[in-house]
């Protein structure tokens, strides 16, 4: 793969930024985020009427709210793709610091929007929900620290990476918020992996989790009993899993028509959590599969522009940053086929909310800056 | 370090580090992808399947009892059952499957005459892909719907709570409802009494006890329950309460509030009238009342272990007492002093009031505190949690003169129970249960002397064969007591009401060694039966212990005149 410091120079010196962008960036992954968002559009047609007309709005209120976070979100993508990657990690050490110290704010100054959880911060008429915004910045922060100490033996790269994960695994615990630190911890695995972990560790690290998880089990009775349900034989119809089976069920592959479905109207999270089985409902299977082929080129693009790259950080920071990504969808499709037990988390791109969608764009602005095409430095390999 | 591409380029990065090469990161990237991928298309493939294949039913009809519909049984102390579960269905339905929705919902009509023909149609013309029924029907309407002989009706087999024995000790049990329901079973919840106080007990059906054994006993409970309800009748009270506790443990044999309700069919809190007038209130607990008369053996117990007086001692009772610019006088006038038995014989205020000034105001709320007047009982029902008794903040001359003769203090029934036997045990503080065998005996904490307990009780048994309980026949029971007869407070006008009374008659029995307490309490009743009316508890109350007295002790294995 030493084709492109073979490529005529002219191709990174562009007069213009723009231009030059167009040139380098990965077309496919944007064209299928692209993809998503209008999809996601769609569904929101469908799936948000319910939400609009139980809070008194028009019926697209929510498709119109939806619309303009999707250009916020997608002026990010822009913005932070078109910058060097190490601009990039400026500012997002700043947005870490920042998000960080409003996470630790959330105990004292957030708000609990009827679930039980702490987990929005609110302020002039906005909610905002730090963990989600985090997400990039914290990817960023561990991929720096970690690539500080593979370049230089001296720094414990990895163990302060570990500390910073620790800390915000425990936030996110106190609020609580199981599924998002099991997430966080996800991902420093997986970029510890790729950053040359030991086998060894790994396992045993591995290991620990699942022990830890056990007992997280065994402790609390709210988690458990979303486990229990999870491994029981059956579903109960009555339960948020069963109206998402019995909604793919019964779309089939064509769905049942638009307008038509009966999910939406039952399941407080249709807008969000399981808009996948809105979307199975009414516009049918197929559409799913789109969505999931959308989920496969983002992630199979990026991996494979990642293969040729040398930079310890840049490889960090895009691996961390698109398992962020594949992760959150994985989970969200995985509880409404039932291949995972029930665990809110939004589907990119898809599900309604502003948080979610602009952080997810930071995300993938992350993303696109770290899989843009730049010359390598060893051609040896 | 930045090369003129605007990108980096880090010398370190040029020599791969021995153990870590470029080929083992793209292998890591690699397996990692592959992952995403793989989970990806099965994600994928998973939702072809279920879409594919509409009829292979997920949900499934089968009884699957697994952890949500267990619940002990309760017991009464002789191992009768008070509540227990038995297995009935719910019924359910899949709209889509059934074939002739209009038969099926006029044949559902038929079955469940209850319901409206309306009700099943919109069920089962929605677009639901689930519906609930019905959430128990008996056997019989089983059959009738499977012989509708359409698809699409389903069964859900649930454990529900019945009450054997109906309405009796319907306040101590209180009563449950279903929680989560589900197609394989349903959650049984307490919602009242010791089914919500035991609700965690009862549900952990796996953890070696197999039942609850209540300190009720239930034949005890259902004559008394009888005979208040009887008594309340003739004398057309408003309602009633009744506590049996045994002295020495704080068991309660018996629990009982009038009027009454079926935990089978447990009513809804009716909120337009006055709740303590509900049939779900409980009296004995919830209630609470000045009782009047029934104090001044509280007054005089401790004068006599504080030995300010004695039993022989004359007390002035020239009347009226003017305390705080309040009189304080007698029902009648009993000349210029008795002594202080016959204060508590014949039920003097003045009396009372000039021993409560021997002792002092401090000592005498100390005092009650000790008998636990002043606080929450630890009782394990849910209710008595949130009751507290109400007294003044500051005991002057006038709060403690009233208090001493029980005016100015309201407490339930439980507490006028638990104060009782702590005097006639042997002076030693008992905590009410409900509970058998629970009892903590080991630690006795004395009140006042075994001698001033001895000496209380006789002085009751003086009450019973010469005072104001003379009256009344006991069935040949030596019986001791004593009576309070207290007008209730206008809540309206202020002040009290000359017409409408609590009548209470707290009793000890057999006197010799008084193993139990018995508390009756009557909320506005009135003796017409003879050529007069009488309000007093010498009249009301007194009568109707006397017989449940007569009727219970041969079940508690007494002798008469012993």
């Amino acid at each position: 793969m030493t084709d492109i410091i073979f490529r005529p120079r002219s191709e990174f010196f562009e007069e213009s930024e723009l231009p030059r962008w167009w040139k380098t960036v990965d077309r496919w992954s944007l064209f299928s985020l692209v993809g998503l968002f209008l999809s996601g559009l769609l569904l929101g047609m469908a799936a948000s009427a319910p939400l609009a007309e139980a809070n008194g709005q028009q019926a697209f209120y929510y498709v119109n709210r939806q619309f303009m976070y999707g250009a916020l979100s997608f002026t990010c993508i822009l913005g932070l793709s078109i910058l060097s990657v190490q601009e990039n990690r400026r500012i997002a050490l700043i947005g870490f610091l920042v998000t960080f110290m409003l996470l630790c704010a959330l105990p004292i100054f957030g708000t609990d929007h009827g679930k039980g959880a702490v987990r929005w911060l609110s302020f002039f008429g906005f909610s905002l929900q730090p963990s989600e915004f985090l997400k990039p910045f914290f990817v960023v922060a561990i991929a720096w620290v970690i690539s500080a100490g593979q370049k230089d033996k001296n720094i414990p790269g990895t163990a302060i990476s570990f500390v910073i994960t620790l800390l915000i695994v425990s936030l996110l615990i106190m609020q609580p918020d199981f599924g998002q630190a099991a997430l966080f911890l996800s991902i420093w695995t997986i970029v510890y992996f790729v950053s040359g972990a030991s086998y060894r560790l790994l396992v045993g690290f591995i290991f620990l989790t699942s022990i830890g998880g056990f007992m997280t089990y065994m402790n609390s009775e709210h988690f458990a009993r979303r486990i229990d349900g999870f491994l029981s034989p059956d579903v109960d119809p009555r339960t948020q899993l069963g109206f998402a089976t019995n909604s793919i069920q019964e779309g089939g592959l064509f769905g049942v028509g638009l307008g038509e479905g009966v999910i939406k109207w039952r399941l407080p999270d249709a807008h969000t959590d399981f808009i996948i089985a809105v979307a199975a409902e009414e516009y049918g299977v197929l559409i799913c599969i789109l969505i999931i082929i959308f989920f496969i080129i983002i992630v199979g693009r990026s991996f494979i522009l990642l293969l040729d790259e040398r930079d310890y950080f840049i490889r960090n920071c895009g691996v961390g940053s698109i398992s962020f990504f594949a992760f959150q969808a994985i989970i969200n499709l995985g509880v409404s086929v039932r291949l995972l037990p029930a665990k809110g988390m939004t589907l990119p791109f898809i599900s309604y909310g502003g948080s979610s969608l602009v952080a997810s764009g930071f995300l993938m602005g992350l993303l696109l800056a770290c899989t843009r095409r730049r010359p390598q430095g060893n051609v040896n390999q | 370090m930045e090369n003129e591409f605007g990108s980096i380029v880090h010398p370190g990065n040029v020599n791969e580090p021995e153990n870590y090469k470029l080929s083992n990161f793209r292998f890591r990237l690699i397996a990692i992808l592959t992952a995403f991928v793989l989970v990806f298309c099965l994600i994928g493939t998973q939702m072809i399947i279920m879409a594919m294949n509409p009829d292979s039913k997920i949900i499934q009809t089968e009884a699957n009892l697994g952890e949500i519909s267990g619940r002990k049984d309760i017991e009464d102390r002789r191992g009768k059952l008070l509540a227990t579960n038995i297995t009935v269905n719910a019924l359910y339905a899949h709209p889509h499957e059934i074939i002739d929705k209009n038969k099926v919902v006029i044949e559902l009509a038929n079955i469940f005459p209850d319901l409206e023909l309306q009700f099943f149609r919109d069920k089962l013309m929605s677009k639901k892909p689930f519906v609930w029924l019905r959430k128990t029907i008996s056997p019989k309407q089983q059959q009738s719907v499977k012989d509708i002989g359409q698809p699409g009706l389903y069964f859900g087999p649930r454990e529900m709570r019945v009450y054997p024995n109906g309405k009796i000790a319907s306040h101590a049990l209180g009563g449950s409802r279903f929680g989560n329901e589900r197609v394989d079973g349903a959650e049984v919840i307490g919602t009242a009494g010791v089914e919500l106080y035991f609700d965690k007990f009862l549900r952990k059906i796996n953890d070696g006890d197999s039942k609850l054994e209540l300190s009720i006993d239930v034949t005890i409970q259902s004559l008394i329950e009888q005979i208040l309800k009887d008594g309340i009748g003739l004398m057309g009270a408003k309602g009633g309460s009744v506590v049996l506790m045994e002295s020495k443990t704080g068991e309660i044999l018996s629990l009982a509030s009038f009027p009454e309700f079926d935990p089978n069919r447990r009513p809804k809190n009716l909120f337009k009238d006055d709740p303590a007038n509900s049939p779900i209130f409980n009296r004995a607990v919830q209630g609470i009342y000045e009782l009047g008369s029934v104090f001044k053996i509280f007054t005089v117990a401790l004068a006599l272990d504080e030995k300010v007086v004695e039993l022989g001692t004359k007390v002035n009772t020239k009347g009226p007492l003017r305390i705080g610019g309040r009189r304080i006088s007698d029902h009648k006038y009993f000349g210029p002093s008795l002594t202080v038995e016959e204060v508590i014989v014949k039920s003097s205020n003045i009396g009372t009031v000039r021993i409560a000034n021997k002792i002092g105001s401090v000592r005498l709320k100390e005092f009650y505190k000790q008998l636990g007047l002043l606080e929450k009982t630890s009782l394990e029902l849910p209710e008595s949690k949130l009751i507290v008794p109400q007294f003044p903040k500051k005991w002057k001359s006038l709060e403690t003169a009233t208090a001493s003769y029980g005016h100015g203090i309201a407490v339930s029934p439980i507490h006028l129970a638990v104060a009782y036997s702590s005097l006639v045990n042997g002076g030693y503080k008992v905590e009410p249960t409900l509970l058998k065998n629970q009892a903590k005996v080991e630690s006795r904490s004395f009140i006042i002397s075994e001698t001033t307990s001895q000496l209380v009780r006789s002085l009751l048994g003086q009450v019973v064969v010469k005072g104001t309980a003379k009256e009344s026949n006991f069935g040949g029971y030596n019986v001791g007591g004593k009576t309070g007869t207290a007008e209730k407070p206008d809540p309206i006008r202020g002040g009290y009401y000359e017409d409408k009374v609590i009548s209470t008659f707290a009793s000890v029995f057999p006197i010799s060694t008084a193993d139990y307490v018995l508390v009756v309490t009557l909320d506005e009743p009135e003796n017409n039966l003879g050529s007069e009316s009488f309000r007093y508890a010498s009249k009301t109350a007194v009568p109707i212990s006397a017989k449940m007295i007569s009727r219970i002790a041969p079940l508690l294995g007494l002798k008469t005149n012993e």
